[in-house]
C-alpha cells in the first residue's frame, strides 16, 4: 500500500476531491481533443517550420509534438541507413538530436533546408559519430590486447598507460583533423567527414546522410561535391 | 515497435520537461508515476507525450497547463496544482533549506 507523504498530496491525488483551490480550471475533460501518440504521422514540409516556431516560442507542447511526430520516424530511417548499428546506438543518437533541437532551437536555420532534413542529417551525424567513436574505443582495446599478449616492449618502458597513449596519438594521426576543424563541422558536414574518414564512394549513401534523396542523381552529385570540397578546404587551411 | 525509453530518460533528468516535474512529485509524495499516470487519468501513450512536454513559461503559466490540459484531456486544476507543488520542492531543494519543507510538511500535518 503506497504511503502518501503529505495531506496536500492525499489532497491533491484523491479521485473524489473535484475541487482543487486556486487552480485557473477545474474540468476540462468535456474537452477532449484527440490525443497524439507517440506513433504521430510525419508533418509536411510546412507544418515542420510550423512545428519549429512554436519550439522556438517556448510552447511547451512543441517538444512533445517533435518527439511524437520525429522519434520513431528517425529510428527507422537510421536502421535504413545503418542495419549494421544496434537499436540502442539508433535510439541514442535520435535522442541526442531531438535534445539538441530542444535545448537550443538556434542550431537549425530553416531557410536552409526543412526540418526533417535538419533532422536526418543531425541524426545521421550522431549516429556516425558514435559508430566512429566505438570503433576507435574497439580498435584501442585490439591493439592493447596485441601488444600486451605479445609482450611487445614501446616506449615507457611497457607501461600499460603508455601503450594507450601511443594507441590515442597513432588514432589522431590516422584522422590527420585539427580538432578545431571537427568541433566547427555543421552535423552535416560532419556526417559527410565520417562518411568520407571511412572511405564511403557511394552518392546514395551521402544522399541518405544529407536528406537529398528526393534531388536527380546530378543535382544529388553536385551538393555532395560542393560539401566534400568545403570540408576538404577547412582541413587545408587548418593545417 | 520503437521505444520512447531513452527519450523519457533524458527527459526526466532535465528540469525543463515535465517528465522532471512529474518525477518530482511522485517522488517527493512516495507514490510511483504509474499511480500518478492513474490519477491524472492518462493513457500510457498519453502520459509518455505529457511527459516530453516543456514546463509552462512562467509569463503565461496558467495558459500554458490550460493549453496542455486540453491537449491531453486531462484535469487542468489537477495538473496546475502538481506542477505547482513540484516547483515549490525544486525551489526549496535549490536553495538548500530542507529544513523549510520539512516545517511546511508539519504545518500541513497540523491542520
Amino acid at each position: 500500500m503506497v504511503r502518501l507523504s503529505t495531506p496536500a498530496a492525499r489532497r491533491i491525488l484523491d479521485p473524489r476531491s473535484p475541487v482543487h483551490p486556486g487552480c485557473p480550471r477545474t474540468r476540462l475533460s468535456s474537452l477532449r481533443n484527440p490525443t497524439p501518440s507517440p506513433q504521430a504521422s510525419l508533418p509536411s514540409r510546412e507544418e515542420g517550420f510550423a512545428l519549429y516556431a512554436r519550439l522556438r516560442d517556448g510552447d511547451p507542447l512543441a517538444s512533445s509534438d517533435l518527439c511524437c511526430a520525429y522519434f520513431p520516424f528517425l529510428i527507422r530511417f537510421l536502421r535504413g541507413c545503418h542495419p549494421e548499428a544496434d537499436d540502442d546506438s539508433l535510439h541514442d543518437a535520435v535522442t541526442r538530436t531531438l535534445m539538441d533541437l530542444i535545448d537550443r532551437p538556434t542550431i537549425y536555420d530553416p531557410a536552409r533546408t526543412s526540418l526533417q532534413g535538419f533532422l536526418q542529417m543531425a541524426a545521421r551525424g550522431d549516429l556516425l559519430n558514435a559508430l566512429a567513436a566505438a570503433r576507435r574505443r574497439a580498435n584501442h582495446q585490439v591493439s592493447f590486447e596485441r601488444l600486451t599478449e605479445a609482450g611487445t616492449e614501446i616506449d615507457g618502458g611497457g607501461d600499460p598507460l603508455a601503450i594507450v597513449i601511443v594507441q590515442d596519438d597513432d588514432v589522431a594521426a590516422a584522422a590527420r583533423v585539427p580538432p578545431a576543424v571537427r568541433a566547427g563541422l555543421s552535423p552535416a558536414e560532419a556526417a559527410v567527414f565520417t562518411l568520407m574518414a571511412e572511405g564511403e564512394r557511394r552518392t546514395e549513401t551521402y544522399a541518405h546522410a544529407l536528406g537529398l534523396t528526393h534531388l536527380p542523381v546530378s543535382a544529388q552529385r553536385r551538393e555532395i561535391k560542393r560539401m566534400k570540397d568545403r570540408i576538404k578546404k577547412r582541413i587545408e587551411r587548418a593545417q | 515497435m520503437t521505444s520512447f525509453d531513452a527519450l523519457l530518460q533524458h527527459a526526466v533528468a532535465n528540469p525543463r520537461f515535465l517528465a522532471h516535474t512529474l518525477e518530482t512529485f511522485a517522488r517527493t509524495e512516495g507514490i510511483s508515476t504509474e499511480m500518478l499516470r492513474l490519477r491524472l487519468g492518462c493513457t500510457p501513450e498519453t502520459y509518455t507525450a505529457l511527459a516530453l512536454c516543456t514546463h509552462p513559461r512562467p509569463t503565461q503559466f496558467a495558459a500554458d497547463v490550460d493549453a496542455i490540459a486540453v491537449r491531453f484531456a486531462l484535469d487542468a486544476g489537477l495538473l496546475f496544482q502538481i506542477i505547482r507543488r513540484a516547483d515549490a520542492i525544486a525551489a526549496l531543494r535549490a536553495g538548500g533549506d530542507s529544513a523549510a519543507l520539512m516545517a511546511a510538511r508539519d504545518r500541513e500535518d497540523e491542520r
